[in-house]
């Protein structure tokens, strides 16, 4: 090859390279789906299949646990710095067929867990991914509730695969909770993504915050309250459009809302559940016209479908 | 000859999506986290993109459109003054323009910003013979002969310092004004693409091998230009290193580039929580809650720090 083609070459490879991250796709989920895939991914899921618990107390932590499932901030380095929760990889606590994170996935619903990308501590320099687990599934990690295996699994993944700060004990139970109640009789129906769903994700959210602020933890209230703000975040993508403004504004109004009760955590301060409470009751001054605007948002399947083919 | 595979294009998305791995793609953005339009690689928006602006110069040199080139990597240079890679470009262009007291200038400064370049060294070099300066072309030979008996032929660069040293050594031995090679290399060494030195660079970090790490950084940025992510990371790898005042160059460069980018914004406040001032590291965390819409973990981390002196993983 003489050296003027290999230059040429070299510049193809470098243009290559420097487009090849270029995503102009509101939607940060998509980053992470396989891209034949991304419209059926973005447009429905498994069911959850997580009955809730009937007695009181069981069921705080369940949503404890359900509402850390569903937080980026709940893990730690590369993977929250992406945007990454367990919810990525077990969709609505399932398993999701669609995830393709470059890098790390094989084939669709594969991951290399013991990557020094996303680890400091589970790195083994093989490019080995695995078939992400359907969590309704049980598996080798007992669930039996008097020998804590699960509970010390799932805090290996949250500080070592994942490099995340220690859970607060609250939300590491209630996040064995939450996976104990997966399965095991589920069926494989989906359901669509609506935006009602993920307006009670926030909603969820910030209740569990309260019981985990009266329970005295106020690290696992803050989380909590984080995953409400990215449940937030996650309507305001699909929002995207040049005429939904003004549901925009209202969504980043309600965030800021939530900053402030997370700054009022910091300052432990003593009104905690009141602000949460208000912020619940304040969203009924917003969520109509964002229900009003959903068909004209990227919940739309056929709008969705058309933004992807851009 | 290097070939860029499809699995080299996807590890170089993984580096988009981080970049955190994060750092890198060609918005420059920052460290992961949205601001309000989540995107590759990190979500901030710049003011002013350098990264695509170096692409577009590296896409204007390649296509024989040299005046275009030589504006793109002008504009580069006056938001990243420090680049090794644009100004080597910059001398490039330079000298397809004809230009090579011009192109020298932009030489010298590549090889002073990164010493280890050695396609800049070599093309410095055959311009001081073009432009009558044999004695320094010289000296910059006897710099390279040296440093390749020290490598012994075992370093990843050996290839590029005998390249280097042949074409001097004969340009040495014609006149003057007549350059034997008229097209200097666009290769930046003999090493990886982009996408792989700066997803490589992240696994290191994390193995804490952060001299190797910095290494695969500057290949990185001789591929992608002056982009944020990249530029963060070099800082990062210093400040892990105990080099605060490089680091800091470093992210203020970044953050000149992207003003709200959120991995530098971090990672500049925990320099400052490293060097005791707090009142800094509250300044760029109010910064972070201001532009993290709807949280990011970049503002949870600098929290972190600013109340423990440590992060989640320390």
């Amino acid at each position: 090859m003489d050296r003027n083609r290999a230059r040429l070459l070299l510049l193809g490879s470098i243009l290559l390279l420097l487009g090849a991250g270029q995503a102009g796709f509101p939607i940060r989920a998509a980053q992470w789906l396989a891209p034949e895939h991304r419209l059926q991914a973005l447009s429905t899921r498994p069911n959850e299949c997580a009955p809730i618990p009937s007695q009181p107390a069981d069921r705080d932590a369940f949503e404890v646990g359900r509402a850390a499932f569903r937080s980026p901030l709940l893990l730690g380095g590369q993977a929250a710095r992406a945007g990454l929760s367990c919810e990525s990889c077990h969709s609505n606590g399932r398993r999701n067929e669609h995830f393709k994170f470059p890098g790390l996935s094989g084939s669709p619903g594969t991951a290399d867990v013991t990557s020094s990308i996303m680890s400091s501590h589970r790195g083994n320099d093989i490019f080995d991914p695995r078939t992400i687990p359907d969590l309704a599934i049980p598996a080798k990690v007992s669930r039996d509730p008097s020998g804590f295996a699960l509970e010390h699994f799932i805090r290996g993944l949250i500080v070592e695969e994942f490099d995340g700060a220690e859970p607060p004990p609250l939300v590491l139970d209630g996040l064995a909770r939450y996976v104990r109640s997966i399965g095991p009789s589920c069926e494989n129906a989906k359901e669509p993504i609506r935006l009602s769903a993920m307006l009670d994700d926030s909603r969820r959210a910030t209740m569990a915050a309260e019981y985990a602020w009266r329970q005295k933890d106020p690290a696992a209230a803050r989380l909590l309250v984080s995953g409400a703000r990215s449940a937030l975040g996650r309507i305001n993508e699909r929002y995207s459009a040049e005429g939904l403004a003004g549901d925009r504004k209202r969504l980043r109004a309600a965030d800021l809302g939530l900053l402030a009760i997370e700054q009022a955590i910091d300052r432990r301060d003593g009104d905690i559940p009141q602000r949460l409470a208000g912020w619940r009751a304040g969203m009924a001054s917003w969520d109509a016209a964002l229900l009003r605007d959903e068909r004209r948002s990227l919940f739309d399947k056929g709008l969705l479908a058309r933004a992807l083919d851009k | 000859m290097m070939t860029i595979s499809a699995r080299s294009a996807s590890l170089y998305l993984a580096a988009s999506l981080g970049l955190a791995i994060v750092p890198a793609a060609s918005t420059a953005s920052g460290g992961g986290g949205g601001e309000s339009m989540p995107s590759a690689p990190s979500q901030s928006a710049p003011t002013y993109d350098a990264a695509a602006e170096y692409k577009a110069g590296v896409a204007a040199l390649g296509a024989g459109h040299f005046e275009d080139a030589k504006r793109n990597f002008d504009h580069v240079l006056a938001v990243a003054p420090r680049t090794a890679a644009a100004n080597y470009l910059a001398g490039v262009t330079r000298e397809a323009l004809k230009d090579v007291k011009g192109a020298l200038r932009y030489f010298e400064k590549a090889v002073k910003y990164d010493d280890t370049m050695i396609m800049a060294h070599k093309e410095y070099a055959l311009g001081l013979v073009a432009v009558g300066k044999p004695d320094k072309a010289q000296a910059e030979l006897q710099l390279l002969r040296d440093r390749s008996a020290k490598c012994a032929d075992t370093c990843p660069e050996a290839g590029d310092l005998r390249e280097a040293i042949t074409a001097i050594s004969a340009q040495l031995g014609t006149a003057p004004q007549s350059r034997i090679d008229t097209m200097p290399d666009l290769l930046f060494g003999s090493g990886r693409a982009g996408d792989e030195n700066y997803l490589k660079a992240v696994a290191l970090i994390n193995e804490h091998r952060y001299e190797d790490a910095l290494r695969s950084l500057e290949q990185a940025e001789r591929i992608l230009g002056p982009h944020p992510d990249v530029l963060t990371y070099i800082g990062f790898a210093n400040r892990k290193l105990k080099r605060y005042d490089i680091a800091e160059r470093y992210y203020r460069e970044a953050l000149r580039i992207a003003p709200h980018h959120r991995g530098a914004t971090e990672y500049y406040g925990e320099l400052m929580v490293e060097r005791g001032d707090l009142a800094g590291a509250r300044q760029k965390l109010a910064a972070l809650d201001r532009t993290c819409a709807f949280g990011c973990f970049e503002a949870e981390e600098l929290r972190r720090w600013i109340e423990t002196g440590h992060g989640s993983s320390s």
